[in-house]
């Protein structure tokens, strides 16, 4: 099978300080990447190469079979690469349904978006309850809620989602972890960037550990949980 | 009553200018982050843009307008291309693009000498007669600013808040790479801006030159209330932005009328200092804008 997206020796930095030292990574459709590793080791700054945030180089950038390593943050979402950024970013002075509605701003037809803005409702009841309150007024677990609900408005087919349980409660968690568990069923195909491994053997299909800007392993969520040694370098005793 | 009356049509004309002068100042602080300091000389251009179409080339009288919003939003688009997009995101931008778009004001104010000359032409975008109401004579002219302003400030406001465009704005304002992850191309989005703060300046200008006459140094005033506005209302936020400058306006034309013309002014930056007294953050301002 081709992979949706592959990318050979990326590296970035801001600045003139590195950051990513030669990433390559290969994601086939329909699954679950998972990308793990400590904070502070360029996951969000990988990502937002990915979706053209920050300028970046790299040897192969291929998306669904274009090379989309120049191309501006806009054509990328439209071809269907939707980033949920880390801590959300949500739009602070809309609607809960506005910011949904910027999700999907490049989609032009209007029956199409209100059935995704239902759909959406449907998935996260609570932000349907909440559809006319400012996004700053949310609680931190309907924040995550909507910042996905927003990236799932876009309908692309590839999502990457940013630490989706960074600052929650374990309950809470447990709830975003059950709505992307149904996403992965839903036939998109998924990075999620995660910092406890655990959290995320069940659902992944693949998994890649990342270390001082560079991928430094990976491999299957059941091989990881063999990889003793890995497990305790990078995460303590488990 | 009859003083009623006076005081509040002096005062909703003179708010409805500067609604008109300080939406656009409002706009582009709060999208792009930078104080516009050429805002005086978008409100001159348009005013001087509406003097040529009517006045120079013959062209009927309504089109003075919209030939003032034209070259209005024209000054602001050339502003940004040629200054503003070649500074954004540089270090120091917020203090830089002060002294830039300062720089851009003064040469478009000698350009503005240069081709008219000092001589205060009539504004011939200007409607005469006057009716009576309760034994009250009352013009057409300020009616018009009056209801040209709130129209235009109106249709901004849905602009901004009803469309697809409009929300595109507003995320751009509120977090611009969130917006950039939304497909929208943020680039653009600081030109349209500019174009419609320019466009409302360009409008002011022909308002405020029919009331008096046209000078290039006209701007200077309004652009200095506007910025007061501005700083009570909270900086960057537009629709608080319109309250207050029909607010300020009210206050201005009660001052002047009971105390002597003289004192508007130094009343309205009297009010303004109180105001920030207690609310340091403007009327409408939530978060400290520590910058600069």
């Amino acid at each position: 099978m081709t992979a949706l997206l592959s990318i050979e020796n990326l590296t970035a930095g801001y600045g003139k300080q590195p950051v990513l030292h030669g990433v390559s990574l290969e994601i086939q459709p329909k699954s679950v990447f998972a990308l793990i590793g400590p904070n502070g080791h360029g996951k969000t700054t990988l990502l937002r190469c990915l979706s053209g945030l920050i300028a970046h180089k790299a040897d192969k950038f291929d998306f669904g079979g274009e090379d989309i390593g120049a191309a501006p943050s806009h054509i990328r979402v439209a071809r269907g690469l939707i980033h949920v950024p880390q801590g959300d970013l949500l739009f602070r002075d809309m609607s809960v349904e506005e910011n949904l509605l910027m999700g999907a701003y490049l989609r032009n037809d209007a029956g199409a978006v209100q059935a995704s803005l239902a759909d959406v409702y449907k998935f996260f009841p609570r932000l349907g309850e909440r559809r006319a309150q400012l996004a700053n007024s949310l609680s931190g677990g309907e924040r995550r809620m909507a910042g996905i609900g927003r990236g799932l408005m876009a309908a692309g087919q590839f999502m990457m989602i940013d630490e989706p349980s960074l600052g929650l409660a374990p309950l809470i968690i447990e709830q975003i972890y059950d709505g992307l568990k149904e996403l992965a069923k839903s036939g998109r195909t998924i990075l999620i960037v995660e910092e406890n491994p655990m959290r995320i053997v069940e659902i992944a299909d693949h998994m890649a550990l990342m270390d001082g800007g560079q991928i430094v392993w990976s491999g299957s969520p059941a091989a990881l949980t063999t990889e003793k040694k890995i497990l305790q370098t990078y995460f303590g005793a488990v | 009553m009859e003083i009623l009356i006076q005081i509040v049509l002096t005062g909703l004309t003179l708010g409805a200018m500067y609604a008109l002068a300080s939406v656009g100042l409002a706009l582009i602080w709060g999208t792009l982050g930078m104080f516009n300091m050429a805002q005086n000389m978008f409100i001159t251009v348009g005013a001087y843009g509406a003097y040529s179409a009517i006045g120079v080339l013959g062209w009927p009288i309504w089109l003075g307008l919209p030939a003032g919003l034209l070259v209005g939003a024209l000054v602001g688009i050339i502003t940004h291309v040629l200054i503003v997009r070649q500074m954004l995101g540089r270090p120091n931008f917020e203090m830089n693009i002060m002294v830039a778009t300062a720089g851009v004001g003064i040469v478009l104010e000698n350009l503005v000498l240069q081709a008219y000359g000092g001589y205060p032409y009539r504004q011939p975008v200007n409607i005469t007669g006057s009716f009576k109401l309760g034994g009250v004579v009352i013009s057409y002219q300020p009616l018009m600013i009056i209801l040209i302003a709130a129209l235009l400030i109106v249709l901004t406001a849905v602009l901004l808040l009803k469309t697809r465009f409009g929300r595109a704005i507003r995320a751009t304002a509120m977090n611009i790479d969130a917006a950039r992850l939304m497909g929208v191309q943020t680039e653009r989005t600081y030109l349209q801006v500019m174009a419609i703060a320019g466009a409302l300046a360009g409008a002011a200008g022909v308002l405020i030159s029919s009331m008096s006459s046209l000078s290039p140094q006209m701007g200077a005033d309004p652009m200095v209330k506007a910025f007061v506005i501005c700083v009570v209302a909270g900086l960057g936020n537009v629709a608080g932005t319109g309250a207050t400058a029909v607010v300020l306006g009210l206050f201005e034309a009660t001052i002047q009328f009971y105390f002597g013309v003289r004192f508007g002014f130094p009343a309205m930056l009297g009010l303004v200092i109180l105001v920030l007294i207690w609310r340091p953050n403007g009327l409408f301002g939530r978060k400290s804008v520590v910058r600069l």
